[in-house]
């Protein structure tokens, strides 16, 4: 009997950790944010003559001004974006959800930008900042060489090109340091330096790759031509 | 004492047969549930199927087009329907291009075919440009067209070999598990030997470009690490230098040392050139949310940085921020004469005024005095031929790159309606060379 119970309490907790654990995403609102819980933050402002106009549910520069004043007056990190203490100190509760996904959707210039970015933080999200930026540049050199697909979507979903395509990580969302990556790269930094390709010397099993000229190592990756 | 016993027993047996039944419940769910995922799997790979299929077939189709376009442009007689044909093959090159990538055969079985076809469509599309200005093909150009089309026939005719053993129902494609040593059986797919011909033309996609030479550097002499750091240093400037750190040596495509710094709050990466300890590149590993100062003052910040650093007084073309990091870029100035190829990227930090990021390679490669030609137009001749639907706001002389060379021009800043453009009339031929569009929002300008 008393095995049974907890074992009913086990599987009601998991149930309950399953329906709950969407909501345990830390919602962060930031220029660009958009929906119910700006407007929310938008509204307290007003009320609190922090911002003037009306309530729109678009986190603009005016919103984040807003925000900025209200993060001085009450002694709070001045950051212009609205994480859980700045929540708390309006008396909002974000909902969460959503608000993650659209929060890292800022700075964002181009649908380009965004893939790549994706690409970056499924490729390389553990490697450093310039590791980040690296991949992203093999990315943007593919384009430009003759032997790859000419855009930045041919290049990332060429078949077998990859792995994160293949097993679905590049559908994960990615932070603000590889959107921060991805961008540098469009802007034209490349410690590369023209690269073709790179590999995880102690991961990859492909004979043919280890054939190529090494030009640089960053972090766990091998850059070559 | 035995009744107890009895019941305890009977529950137990209860729970036995409950337990048996809550089983096989579970059983027919978990045989049902597998019957299901089976038959929605077959569904999805004959859906990734048609859709390889469907790229086979269509690469075929395109390039079978692009081998009859090169015949008949062969013997065209009029300029008109030259750009027809090679507008025609630019499309079905581009076309050509997406359907082979989706092929299951591995990025580096496709590439030889990937870079004749690119190449092809390129060349057409520079030629289709140059018929558009007026000029007639070379003799050289038909000597390309010729052997063009001969691969492109010989490529299409391997191709519908190709496509007779897959419709006999050859396992040409085996998904995911090709094996790139059996890539002979699949000629001219992914024949690395296959003849194409050597194009001599520098176009965007042409080879010559990655290995492009450091004109700024040729006859520096090498230096050591311990210079290449004091290099550095003194470039970063010590005031808040924390730690410098070797990191190894690249060659990015130019021999470089790196390193790793700490800059006050910012840590950075950086590249040092062996020829001659040029900085080649700083990148801010840290992330600035913080923004303090406006993007002008943060221009003149990053404008006073290249002129002590020996880049003399650089022209912004343009600037964009992402949080508290501002990204302008600046291009070198000779005489007035604004020079495109040679552009720095500096990167200012919003907090508190910080040089946290560089990108010299362009400029390293191209910076050397020019001679500037003297133009054929005048001003107010290259203003007249903008678009009539563009009202010109100025002029200035600027040199521009495109397909490996360098052309004067006059960048003509117009309007139309609330839309800004560059026009870049070229100073000696009057030619239209590039129309860019200039997109400013909160986060800066942008030029497409």
């Amino acid at each position: 009997m008393t095995r049974t119970r907890w074992l009913a309490a086990l599987l009601a907790a998991v149930m309950l950790a399953a329906v709950l654990a969407p909501c345990a995403l830390a919602a962060v609102l930031e220029l660009g944010s958009k929906g119910s819980d700006v407007t929310k933050v938008q509204k307290k402002l007003i009320q609190w003559g922090y911002l003037k106009g009306s309530a729109d549910g678009s986190y603009g520069p005016k919103t984040k001004a807003a925000v900025e004043s209200f993060q001085r007056k009450n002694g709070l990190a001045v950051d212009g974006r609205v994480g859980p203490k700045t929540a708390a100190a309006m008396g909002v509760t974000l909902s969460g959800g959503s608000g993650g996904a659209v929060a890292a959707s800022a700075g964002i210039i181009s649908a380009d930008h965004r893939l790549l970015a994706r690409l970056v933080y499924a490729e390389a999200r553990g490697e450093t900042y310039k590791g980040q930026v690296a991949v992203a540049a093999v990315v943007l050199n593919r384009v430009a060489s003759a032997s790859f697909p000419n855009t930045i979507s041919g290049v990332i979903y060429q078949s077998g090109a990859f792995s994160c395509v293949s097993n679905g990580s590049i559908n994960k969302t990615p932070d603000s340091t590889a959107i921060r990556a991805a961008l540098d790269a469009l802007n034209g930094w490349d410690p590369t330096g023209g690269c073709l390709y790179y590999y995880n010397p102690k991961a990859t099993k492909d004979k043919w790759i280890r054939t190529r000229t090494v030009k640089t190592v960053i972090g766990n990756h091998y850059f070559a031509v | 004492m035995n009744e107890s016993y009895y019941v305890a027993n009977v529950r137990e047996r209860d729970w036995g047969r409950v337990l048996t039944i809550a089983l096989a419940a579970l059983l027919a769910g978990v045989l049902a549930f597998s019957a299901a995922q089976t038959a929605k799997l077959k569904a999805a790979d004959a859906r990734i199927a048609a859709v390889v299929q469907k790229a086979f077939y269509e690469t075929c189709e395109l390039t079978e087009g692009m081998s009859v376009n090169f015949r008949k442009l062969l013997v065209a007689g009029e300029r008109g329907q030259m750009q027809a044909l090679l507008n025609d093959i630019t499309l079905q090159s581009q076309g050509a291009l997406s359907n082979l990538a989706l092929l299951p055969l591995g990025q580096e079985t496709v590439a030889a075919t990937l870079k004749f076809i690119n190449q092809a469509g390129d060349f057409a599309g520079a030629l289709s440009v140059r018929l558009g200005n007026g000029e007639m093909p070379e003799e050289s150009d038909f000597e390309t067209m010729e052997s063009l089309s001969r691969s492109a026939a010989a490529f299409s005719v391997g191709m519908g070999r190709l496509l007779e053993r897959y419709e006999r129902g050859e396992a040409v494609f085996d998904g995911e598990g090709f094996d790139p040593s059996n890539a002979e059986s699949l000629y001219p797919l992914t024949n690395p030997a296959a003849e194409y011909p050597a194009l001599l033309y520098d176009g965007p996609f042409s080879d010559g470009r990655a290995d492009g030479e450091f004109k700024a550097l040729a006859g520096l002499k090498e230096v050591d690490e311990a210079e290449a750091r004091r290099a550095l240093t003194a470039f970063v400037g010590a005031r808040g230098l924390e730690s410098v750190e070797f990191t190894g040596e690249s060659a990015i495509p130019v021999d470089c040392y790196e390193y790793a710094l700490r800059l006050g709050d910012y840590s950075l990466s950086a590249g040092v050139t062996k020829a001659g300890g040029k900085v080649l590149y700083l990148l801010c590993d840290s992330a600035v949310t913080q923004a303090n100062l406006t993007d002008a003052q943060a221009v003149d910040a990053a404008r006073a940085f290249l002129l002590s650093r020996g880049f003399g007084d650089m022209e912004m073309s343009y600037s964009s921020r992402y949080e508290g990091i501002l990204t302008v870029n600046f291009a070198a100035v000779q005489n007035g004469v604004i020079l495109y190829p040679d552009l720095v990227k500096v990167q200012v930090s919003l907090a508190d005024g910080a040089i946290i990021g560089l990108e010299a390679a362009n400029w390293l490669m191209n910076h050397v005095p020019r001679t500037i030609e003297v133009p054929a137009l005048s001003e107010s001749d290259a203003v007249a031929r903008i678009g009539g639907a563009l009202t010109p706001r100025g002029a200035r002389l600027c040199v521009i790159p495109e397909n490996g060379g360098e052309y004067l021009c006059y960048e003509v800043k117009a309007d139309s309606g609330s839309d800004t453009f560059l026009a870049y009339i070229d100073a000696i031929t009057g030619a239209e060379r590039r129309l860019m569009q200039v997109i400013s929002d909160e986060n800066g300008d942008l030029v497409m």
